[in-house]
This record gives structure tokens, C-alpha cells and sequence, in this order.
């Protein structure tokens, strides 16, 4: 038992070096509370290590795990209603240009959540909207118009909010 | 700087710091180290109850806060009863098996995992419940296409694939957040018209006779019932097929009404205070969910959409 203990967490660690930081975007996109992503990206781990499931290359592997957390986010968003959000977290922002990002995240919050995971998997894991489309089950069409809403939402509120282009 | 960069910007900052990712991996060789245990406990308990499942689930949080901490209740099952073309009558010996589209070399797969059941008898897992590795494995031993609903799975701590009757099969999602049945039955082809459901007595009864309350929210083959189910978890497995003791008293309303999630349109109903049932089809599978805890229509929309997204 001891053995399989350590086994356990060795692949855990090694998927954490590999993918946690990934991971935990993933679900900060969906969350917007660190303390909730930090338990979508253990549960994504465990699920991992309980399914130990097979893949084809790094990339498969990359987004069964991303699939899986996006549904964990989704799940708890459903279920426990809580949005609470951070602030953008002030040690996020705490360098010379914060209110840059400050008020890029808070446009970012404001996205309808179809449209917010979109716009995560296309511009920080740069997917290509065939490959979004299969990770999160929708119609590469679909995918395509929640990006383009997405974007052009995102533009409209800093424009806005902030006179940004 | 473009809005792309910007928002990478911002994504950049979000790591793994040391102390997360200490506390991740002590929880996660914790909880494989209670997994072991249990194992090992269950081998003469193969089959669990609802409140077991429960029991399991509150053990779990007490050393990995994760997977319930956020749910502020214990884990949960979800239910997915998927039933095959043959219909039982549960008024005959339970676990004799009435139908006959069973090859044999099923009915032997069937009667061997048979012998792993524990002895004890449950309300809800029945003791002609025959639990399976896989739903692969399951679908092999009665030669119909079961499947798992892949977002459940995702999101579920651990699934259970169990068998009823050599035919009726029963996938157990231990979900968090919530108690939820979700009950598949196959269409019969010819008698999809009538399909039938089991009420809680053990008789067999068509959909339309159970769901008295409620037919005119029927659409062939789908046993709607629009009455309110008891939200205990317990009621897993006799509330999706049938109407329950709850409606008894009559002091709740039932609403019923239709969502869209893709193209397939979803019944839904409750009382007045939220929705907990479901009804839908798709490729000849008539589903039923179940909800012990009453959602509004958009989370129940939300909840719909992420099923039918895969």
C-alpha cells in the first residue's frame, strides 16, 4: 500500500509539473476564485489517476485534461452557485501595470461563461477553434461565433469601460 | 499591446506556487491511500447503498476537502439506470430472469458476477444487482450498446456499472454537489407508445398509469412524473422509475415546462419552488433525471446543455 501511496503522488507530481499550472487557468477562467481552482486542479489530477486513461500523444493527453477540468468548473459553478470572485487577486495585478490587466480581467469576468472559455482556450492555450470545438463537444461553427462574440465583446466593454483598442 | 497579449498577461501570473502544490499532493496520496483501504474492506461488499455511497463520500472529506468542501453537503450519487428492450415483471422472484434476449454465454457472464454479490439486501440496490467492471463489459454481457454520459463521468469521484436482471443496466455516478437519478430506457420499437416503468411496489406499469398526475405532459415513451419526489438520497433508485410517497400529502404544485439544450427538447418539471426532474430523448433512448436538490430553470438548463454536449 505504501508503495502505491507514493506512486499515486509521484504521478500526481509529475502531471502538476507537466499541466498544473494549465490546469489551474483553466479553471480560474471559469472560477475566478483561486482557492476554487486550486480544487479543480486536484480533483482533475485525481480523476486522472482514477480513470488512468490512455492517449495517443501529449496533445490528447493535454486536453482530456482540459475537458475534465472545464466540467469540474461547471459542475461547481451549477451546483454551488457561487461566483464569488477575487478581485483580480492583488498579488496577480501587484506589478507596474496592473491597472492594465486589472481592467482586462474585469471585462474578462463580465463574458458569458460560453464565450469566457472560448476566449481562454483560443488565446492562452492557442487552440485553434477546430481543436475548442472538440474539447468542449460544440460545432466548430458555434465555437467559431462565441469567439468572434466573445472577442467582440471583450473589445466593446474596454473600449468602453477604458478607451481601449 | 493587443487584447490577446493582455489577457495572456493576466493569465501568466495564475501558477502553481510551492505550497498549493505541496497541499495538492499530500491530499491526493491521502486519498489513494483511503482508496486502498477501502478496497480492500469492500472485497466481501461489492455492492453499496445510496447511504453508503454517502458514508463513503463524508469519510472522504474528512482527508481531501476538495471533492466535497465546496458542496457543503456530502457527496452524492447520480444514478443512471439505462433499461434494455426487456421489460420485467419485479411481482415474480427478483433476480429470476424473465426475459429471454440473453444469449447464454451472457446469462453465464451474468451469473458469474453474480456470485461476487454481498448477501445483504438493500431497498435500492437490489440484491439482483450485478456489478461490472465497466460499461464496455456490461454492454458485452447483454449485447446492447450501453453507454456512459461523459460528462457525468468527468465530474464523478467514481462510477459503478451494475446489471438488474441480467438486462436493466445501472450506472452509478458519485457525483458532488448534488443527488440526481438519471434513468435511460431503450425504446422498444413497436411498443414505444407504451413504454414501460416500474412502480414501487414492484409492479410494472405503464408510463402513462404511473404518472397519472401528470399525462398531459407525456410524450410517448417517456414516463414524466410531475409530481415532487423526496429529495432524501435514498429515494435514488425507487423515485426515477416511479411516482413516490412524496405526492402523498398533495401539498406541493407540479410545474411543468420545456427547454432546448441543442436540438433536443427536454421536459422538465418540479413545483413551484424549483425544478428537479427531466425528461428527454435521444437515439431511441427515452432519459429521466431526477434531482433531489430543486434548481431553477436556467441551472437546470445549464445542467441540460452540459449532459447533451457529448
Amino acid at each position: 500500500m505504501g508503495t502505491e501511496k507514493v506512486s499515486a503522488a509521484d504521478r500526481a507530481a509529475v502531471l502538476m509539473d507537466k499541466y498544473g499550472n494549465m490546469i489551474l487557468r483553466v479553471a480560474y477562467s471559469y472560477l475566478h476564485n483561486m482557492e476554487d481552482a486550486e480544487d479543480i486542479l486536484q480533483d482533475t489530477l485525481i480523476q486522472f489517476l482514477r480513470n488512468d486513461p490512455t492517449f495517443a500523444n501529449d496533445s490528447h493527453e493535454k486536453a482530456w485534461l482540459i475537458t475534465v477540468a472545464s466540467n469540474l468548473s461547471k459542475n461547481k459553478i451549477l451546483y454551488l452557485k457561487r461566483r464569488q470572485t477575487d478581485e483580480l487577486s492583488e498579488e496577480l495585478v501587484s506589478e507596474a501595470g496592473k491597472e492594465d490587466l486589472a481592467y482586462v480581467w474585469e471585462a474578462v469576468k463580465q463574458l458569458p461563461e460560453k464565450y469566457r472559455e472560448v476566449v481562454h482556450l483560443f488565446y492562452q492555450e492557442g487552440y485553434a477553434t477546430k481543436e475548442i470545438a472538440e474539447i468542449l463537444g460544440r460545432n466548430e461553427s458555434t465555437v467559431r461565433s462565441d469567439l468572434k462574440r466573445g472577442r467582440d465583446k471583450l473589445r466593446a466593454i474596454l473600449k468602453e469601460a477604458y478607451d481601449f483598442e | 499591446m493587443t487584447l490577446s497579449n493582455k489577457y495572456n498577461e493576466v493569465m501568466d501570473k495564475i501558477e502553481v506556487t510551492e505550497e498549493m502544490r505541496s497541499r495538492i499532493l499530500q491530499n491526493i496520496a491521502n486519498e489513494f491511500s483511503e482508496d486502498n483501504t477501502t478496497d480492500e474492506d469492500t472485497l466481501e461488499n461489492k455492492v453499496e447503498t445510496p447511504i453508503e455511497f454517502s458514508k463513503r463520500a463524508e469519510n472522504r472529506k474528512k482527508s481531501v476537502y476538495s471533492f466535497t468542501r465546496y458542496i457543503g453537503v456530502a457527496a452524492a450519487a447520480v444514478v443512471l439506470f439505462i433499461g434494455a428492450a426487456a421489460v420485467f415483471d419485479k411481482s415474480e422472484t427478483i433476480g429470476k430472469q424473465t426475459g429471454s434476449s440473453l444469449s447464454e454465454k451472457a446469462q453465464e457472464l451474468t451469473h458469474e458476477a453474480a456470485a461476487d454479490l454481498h448477501n445483504k439486501e438493500s431497498e435500492f440496490i437490489k440484491n439482483s444487482w450485478v456489478k461490472y467492471e465497466s460499461v464496455e463489459k456490461m454492454a458485452e454481457a447483454t449485447g446492447t450498446d450501453f453507454t456512459e454520459i461523459e460528462y457525468l463521468s468527468s465530474v464523478s469521484s467514481e462510477v459503478d456499472y451494475y446489471l438488474d436482471n441480467g438486462t436493466d443496466a445501472t450506472i452509478v455516478y458519485d457525483v458532488s454537489g448534488n443527488a440526481i437519478t438519471i434513468t435511460q430506457k431503450k425504446s422498444v420499437g413497436e411498443d414505444a407508445g407504451t413504454a414501460e416503468t416500474q412502480a414501487p411496489d414492484g409492479n410494472v406499469a405503464e408510463s402513462e398509469a404511473v404518472s397519472g398526475t401528470a399525462k398531459e405532459t407525456s410524450k410517448p415513451n417517456i414516463a414524466i412524473e410531475a409530481a415532487p419526489q423526496t429529495s432524501e438520497p435514498q429515494s435514488i433508485a425507487g423515485s426515477a422509475q416511479a411516482e413516490s410517497d412524496s405526492k402523498k400529502d398533495g401539498s406541493d404544485r407540479a410545474v411543468v415546462d420545456t427547454i432546448t439544450a441543442g436540438n433536443v427538447e427536454i421536459k422538465v418539471s418540479g413545483t413551484e419552488d424549483g425544478y428537479n426532474r427531466a425528461f428527454w430523448t435521444v437515439d431511441g433512448i427515452d432519459y429521466s433525471l431526477d434531482s433531489a436538490e430543486k434548481i431553477n430553470l436556467d441551472e437546470m438548463t445549464e445542467l441540460m446543455n452540459n449532459i447533451l454536449a457529448f
